[in-house]
């Protein structure tokens, strides 16, 4: 178990995950930043706007980028057009 | 497990400091509360109480700290159903059941008073004070639990989180944890998160949110609600199914 940082992006904006959370391996990881876009986009479509442009960056605890996922590639939209 | 034994009558203040804001207990009906409160020990955080499918032996109150009740859904997703606080009783009549249904782990290192099956009983049965107090403890339990299902049935990350932080603070008040609307908040956005069915990087933005509005600050370490009003107001915070009322003694003897 090793501790990860998810960082929300959002263009040049970061939050910055203050204190991480213990994962067992990459493949978790990739897991866990999907899952974690997905709800942001499930929340902010109740708001009624939803902000593709955002991503996740995982960050080791040497500060090494080692997973990224674009809000892009979370989701599949389908147009019935 | 982590702990040493010792006995503190001191530690009892923040049980009955919680049974106290319903009942008027008299001074023998204290006296025979901290009586029963012999085993107490010292957990770190991390510590398991008890384990879902255990046999219950002890009624745990937890007299320092902060403790969860959870359970695990078969993807290793962890949900939190209950923050215990101190002055939390776990639970009166537990041992009645065959096995627990969930877990109770420390969050926080903890002082919990260890209470074999029967000894507050023994004391309830011939206090009836007492023992309305004890069910009220209950009652509260149930009503909080509720709460929280509307936390996740009906309010949003905001609203939700907001509520949670309302009630936090109302329930460490009534038992001496705050300082006006500051108090130690050693929840992490993980830990929030498991509590309200989000993510911990959502829990993340909505602290910020509610940081950059003006409802919440952190200082040392601290949480600091600093417009109390506008939070409730903002969160739909009632506090009145923490249910801090004196109970009517005369309605209930009669």
């Amino acid at each position: 178990m090793q501790t990860y940082y998810f960082h929300l992006r959002d263009g040049t904006d970061v939050l910055l995950d203050p204190v991480g959370r213990l994962l067992p391996s990459l493949s978790a990881v990739a897991g866990a930043a999907l899952f974690e876009a997905r709800a942001i986009i499930s929340a902010d479509a109740k708001g009624g706007e939803i902000s593709l442009g955002q991503s996740i960056d995982v960050e080791d605890e040497s500060g090494a980028l080692v997973h990224s996922i674009a809000f892009v590639d979370a989701v599949r939209i389908k147009s019935s057009r | 497990m982590n702990s040493e034994r010792t006995t503190h009558c001191g530690d009892a203040e923040a049980f009955l400091g919680r049974l106290r804001a319903c009942v008027q207990l008299s001074s023998d009906d204290e006296h025979a509360l901290t009586d029963v409160i012999r085993d107490v020990r010292r957990l770190s955080a991390g510590t398991h109480l008890i384990r879902k499918g255990d046999r219950p032996h002890d009624v745990h109150i937890l007299l320092e700290g902060w403790a969860a009740r959870y359970d695990v859904v078969p993807n290793g997703g962890r949900s939190i159903t209950a923050f215990l606080l101190p002055g939390d009783l776990l639970d009166q009549h537990v041992t009645v059941l065959g096995e627990m249904d969930h877990s109770i782990v420390t969050l926080t290192d903890a002082s919990v008073a260890f209470l074999p099956n029967g000894r507050l009983e023994s004391v309830a049965v011939r206090r009836p004070v007492v023992a309305s107090a004890l069910w009220w403890s209950t009652l509260v339990d149930q009503a909080v639990l509720r709460a929280w299902l509307v936390n996740i049935g009906r309010r949003d990350a905001f609203e939700a989180i907001g509520h949670l932080l309302c009630e936090l603070h109302a329930r460490l008040a009534k038992v001496g944890f705050t300082i006006n609307t500051d108090f130690e908040l050693p929840l992490t956005q993980e830990e929030i998160a498991d509590a309200l069915g989000l993510t911990p990087t959502h829990v993340n933005r909505t602290l910020k949110r509610l940081r950059e509005e003006g409802y919440i600050t952190l200082r040392h370490n601290m949480l600091v609600i600093l417009d109390i009003a506008s939070l409730k107001a903002a969160a739909g915070f009632d506090a009145s199914y923490l249910h801090s009322k004196p109970v009517d003694l005369m309605r209930l003897m009669a």
